[in-house]
């Protein structure tokens, strides 16, 4: 039974949910703006476990003389199939180099050049080098620079370990949250006047994913509950190398690096799919920037699912995988510029990429959906912000470019830190009755939950159903029949769920109601993601329909809003910020030209 | 309400694994190397005093179970000298020579070899003074 | 046909029990699992009232952190191959208290971390001026690279018997990181870490076991940052004797 102890609210004046690099640089944004406000970080992990961690390949902005903020926003606009918000990638553009050095000085250890200068990488869909990079491991760089910066500022009270379960709101704002100490099982208000949401994607609805455990996208559910709606959720990312069954990820630094992909005829088959013609190895343009292995993501998976359907992969016991070759980069390289991917290869698919293919398939690895934003992270709810990838602002549109996301997060987590810091302190908590009501509530929905009789289903039936229906439903390529039968399997989830028992009736760290509740709001952004999906009858990015082949801006040149209700969720439409690149054909394999303009077909 | 369960190490720590045991006997060894050095300040003292002094505490010395007391010492010392010197490398920053970082086994070696050079003029000069 | 298993002895322990104790289980043996795996299949398939930590499952997050036949490993990258026959005995981290069966109280760590301010510290008021990066070559990178690639996983704690010892100590992957900061050629603050790193509980109480730096996933070497902090401590001590009026701030 999760002990009801009436212990007085846990007070702040912002609250962060969610520890990863959004969270923690929304939180230093806050103590930096004004450094009398109170601020609590909430989160189910400690902070360095986030799903940050594992990110590999770098992070994006305009750097080196060569580039120029056009190049960069112009990249990310067609890499999103014009689905991004226009005043947002120049905003974000614009912020970024900012964000970066900042990082620097705040110890990120980012690959030199001779000259002492931040040193860039090639990367998927960019015309120009502008990545930044800490070998191959720059997530976890740049969470452990940001956790071990944050550790400075005494206003941020971490409260690490503490699961949220629920919005709290009270005239018509958004007053903070219930969350569950996971070490007591004592379930308590914790109180602010301004909720940062900061919780991450939910890629674990998955089957084949890179995501972590913790990548249940509990923050979007939180906000879908309380009434915000949830953008652009059709549009998910494959990653086009994952390593088989496990999914690891397999950065596309490797490609950065001049690695290729190879099929079961040893050819690089993407010259097939409109994304240019391979240079010989020892070429030295090779890689190409926008070409062949240095394609946006879509399209390489989409090429992947294609070359699959025509027999020309490798078949394994965890489905068809192609080669990723990076043996004519040399030991040298390898060790200098992307060891971590050795040493995965080494230890998760027992080869040693120095001499051997590393075999990989495509999973999935971001969400370029979540939480309705604007460029301040405020949400419809006032006093709820989101950052991160819980957050769709929305910069990546239809399909994201490599190392657009770690940006993101400093860009975004600062902005929403800022104009948080200027809300809260123009609020003070009140003590109203529906707030010990809605806490009341979350505390016999968990009991309730945790009482059920034993013998009921079990929490892993109820997950490999999910992402099953997922898996079969909404893939890379989608239609009205497999997203209708998702919608329905998902509705019928939904009831199984409700039949679920525990075995686990601990109070104290307990697992297993964690997990439950993980489950149940995965089940939520399924419902918003299948829905929106069979809504959008076109494709664009990553959303691909068999049955709707063509891109239609005409009718579609809008984000998805999901909202929840009772029955299935309703979906509306808002219109996408243009600002001064209407839509175009999106082409990859020569330098892209950017004043074509002949409606947008794919 | 929950109480965290408290596992410290106990006293017999060392006994737990063999890595621990053999750190264990490395740090015993100053013991023994104590017990010598003062049997050897000792024995300078009685070598100020006169000779049936010195020569009862050298026979002392030579007693089968003091013999036994010093070749244990013996050992203890070449164990500490010898995980001394591989434990070196981790123990000193990086050196680099001519911008390439010096490998372990050099620095290791060298010191063996140093050890080895120094005991051999040492040996040298013993035997020469023993022998005029 | 009986599939192939391995048994799987588990630390089980919750605070209204005295004492701690073991529950065998049966999970499939599958030559690409790893520990991970086997926990997984237990809570998934058998008990779901086995609490344990774990995020990525590949080595970068230090959730996944257990004693598994005695020894500390991350139990994402400790595979079943090399533990068959078996039985397996798993059981949370050493030196840690438990606050529920494979699940220990990390607070102790993140107190020593925040004592060695794991942090750039600039003693110019420069680091709002963020036109360009501070500059950086790549021998200056390589001084601290190795110890800044701590997942803070804890192994090196539970390996320590000074930390199993004495409650104090700083330990390993802190001390680590604070010799991280140290060598960074941008940090200014090595005065004040160093104040704490030389204090009893600091670098000094290491005897240099070095168990620290072969369980470390990572081979971060933190036995080796530390040895290398008292060189420096021992330099300086003598540096400050003999030549006290050198302005060292």
């Amino acid at each position: 039974m999760p002990k009801i102890d009436h212990v007085e609210d846990i007070r702040h004046d912002v609250i962060i949910i969610g520890g990863g690099g959004a969270g923690l640089r929304a939180a230093i944004a806050v103590a930096e703006t004004n450094p009398s406000l109170s601020i609590g970080l909430v989160s189910k992990v400690y902070p360095m476990r986030s799903h940050t961690v594992v990110a590999e390949g770098g992070m994006a902005a305009v750097a080196k003389p060569n580039d120029t903020r056009d190049f960069h926003i112009y990249d990310t606009i067609s890499g999103s199939d014009w689905l991004a918000d226009q005043d947002a990638v120049e905003y974000f553009v614009d912020e970024a180099p900012r964000e970066l050095i900042q990082l620097e000085h705040w110890g990120c250890p980012w690959n030199r050049e001779d000259s002492g200068q931040v040193a860039v990488r090639p990367f998927g869909g960019m015309q120009i080098e502008r990545t930044w990079y800490a070998a191959d491991k720059t997530g976890f760089h740049v969470l452990h620079t940001l956790f071990q910066t944050s550790l400075r500022f005494q206003q941020i009270t971490r409260h690490d370990e503490w699961f949220a379960t629920a919005l709290l709101t009270a005239d018509g704002r958004c007053q903070g949250c219930v969350a569950i100490e996971l070490r007591t099982g004592e379930i308590r208000a914790i109180r602010a006047n301004a909720v940062i949401m900061c919780t991450g994607g939910g890629g674990r609805i998955f089957p084949f994913t890179t995501n972590g455990a913790i990548k249940t996208g509990d923050g979007m559910a939180l906000a879908y509950r309380a009434g915000v709606p949830l953008k652009d959720m059709e549009f998910v990312q494959y990653h086009p190398t994952g390593l088989p069954g496990t999914g690891i990820l397999i950065t596309e630094a490797s490609r950065g690096e001049g690695g290729i992909l190879l099929n079961n005829q040893g050819r690089r088959y993407l010259e097939n799919y409109d994304l240019g013609s391979p240079l010989p190895l020892t070429d030295p343009k090779h890689p190409q920037n926008r070409t062949m292995e240095l394609g946006p993501r879509d399209r390489l998976s989409q090429a992947f699912m294609h070359e699959q359907a025509a027999g020309h992969t490798f078949k394994g016991p965890y489905g068809d995988y192609v080669h990723l070759d990076v043996r004519h980069l040399g030991e040298r390289r390898i060790d200098a510029r992307i060891p971590f991917v050795r040493e995965l290869a080494k230890n998760y698919a027992g080869i040693d990429p120095v001499k051997d293919l590393i075999p990989v398939r495509p999973v999935v690895h971001y969400m370029m959906g979540g939480i309705d934003t604007d460029l301040d992270g405020a949400t419809a709810l006032p006093g709820l912000y989101a950052a991160g990838e819980c957050a769709c602002v929305s910069i990546n549109g239809a399909n994201r470019l490599g190392s657009n996301s770690l940006t993101e997060l400093v860009v975004f987590g600062a902005r929403a830190g800022r104009h948080a810091a200027t809300v809260a302190q123009a609020h003070s908590l009140t003590d109203a009755p529906e707030i010990n009501h809605q806490l009341e509530e979350s505390r016999s929905r968990i009991s309730d939950l945790q009482n059920r009789p034993k013998g009921g289903e079990r929490l892993a039936d109820v997950r490999d159903a999910l992402t099953t229906a997922m898996e079969a439903g909404a893939g890379i390529f989608r239609d009205e029949t497999s997203l209708a039968a998702c919608c329905d399997t998902l509705r019928d989830i939904r009831k199984q769920m409700s039949h679920v028992s525990l075995d686990d009736t601990s109070s104290v760290y307990n697992t297993e109601l964690t997990t439950a509740l993980e489950l149940e709001g995965m089940i939520d952004i399924a419902e918003a993601l299948a829905h929106s999906a069979r809504h959008r009858t076109e494709s664009r990015g990553s959303h691909q329909r068999t049955d709707y082949v063509t891109r239609d801006d005409d009718n579609f040149l809008k984000h998805s809003l999901a909202f929840r209700t009772d029955a299935n969720p309703r979906i509306e439409y808002a219109d996408v910020a243009i600002t001064h690149w209407p839509p175009a054909k999106r082409t990859y394999g020569a330098k892209p030209d950017q004043k074509e303009n002949d409606g947008g077909n794919q | 309400m929950n109480r965290p369960l408290d596992r410290r190490l106990g006293w017999t720590w060392w006994a737990r694994k063999g890595s621990y045991m053999r750190v264990f006997l490395r740090e015993l060894s100053a013991v023994f190397l104590f017990v010598e050095v003062v049997l050897i300040a000792i024995l300078f003292h009685k070598a100020g005093q006169d000779a049936t002094t010195y020569v009862e505490y050298t026979n002392f010395l030579w007693h089968p179970l003091m013999v036994a007391l010093h070749f244990l010492a013996l050992a203890f010392a070449l164990w500490h000298t010898v995980t001394f010197f591989l434990l070196a490398p981790s123990a000193l920053p990086p050196i680099r020579v001519v911008g390439r970082r010096v490998p372990s086994f050099i620095i290791v070696s060298q010191q063996f070899m140093g050890m080895v050079f120094v005991s051999l003029v040492i040996g040298s000069w013993i035997a020469w003074v023993g022998a005029t | 046909m009986k599939e192939t298993t391995i048994q799987l002895d588990i630390y089980r322990y919750r605070p209204d029990w005295d004492a701690p104790g073991y529950q065998t289980y049966e999970v499939p043996y599958r030559d690409d699992w790893v520990v991970l795996d086997a926990l997984n299949y237990v809570k998934d398939q058998i008990d779901g009232s086995l609490s344990y930590r774990w995020s990525c499952r590949m080595g970068v997050c230090g959730s996944c952190g257990m004693q598994v036949n005695g020894e500390p490993t991350l139990t994402c990258a400790t595979f079943l191959t090399d533990l068959y026959p078996g039985p397996v005995k798993v059981e949370p981290l050493n030196n840690f208290p438990v606050e529920r069966d494979l699940v220990v109280d990390l607070t102790s760590f993140l107190e020593k971390l925040d004592h060695v301010s794991p942090y750039i510290v600039r003693k110019e008021d420069d680091e709002n001026d963020l036109t360009s990066e501070y500059s950086q070559t790549p021998a200056e990178l390589e001084r601290y690279k190795q110890f800044s690639m701590c997942i803070n996983c804890m192994l090196c704690y539970a390996a320590c018997p000074v930390v199993g010892r004495v409650d104090e100590f700083l330990g390993p992957a802190a001390l680590a990181l604070a010799q991280r900061y140290n060598l960074d050629s941008r940090d200014q603050g090595k005065n004040q870490r160093q104040d704490v790193m030389f204090q009893n509980e600091g670098i000094w109480e290491c005897t240099f076991v070095g168990e620290c730096s072969t369980v470390c996933p990572k081979h971060v070497d933190p036995a080796g940052a530390i040895q290398q902090a008292k060189l420096e401590g021992a330099v300086d001590y003598y540096k400050r004797l003999l030549t006290p009026w050198v302005d060292r701030s």
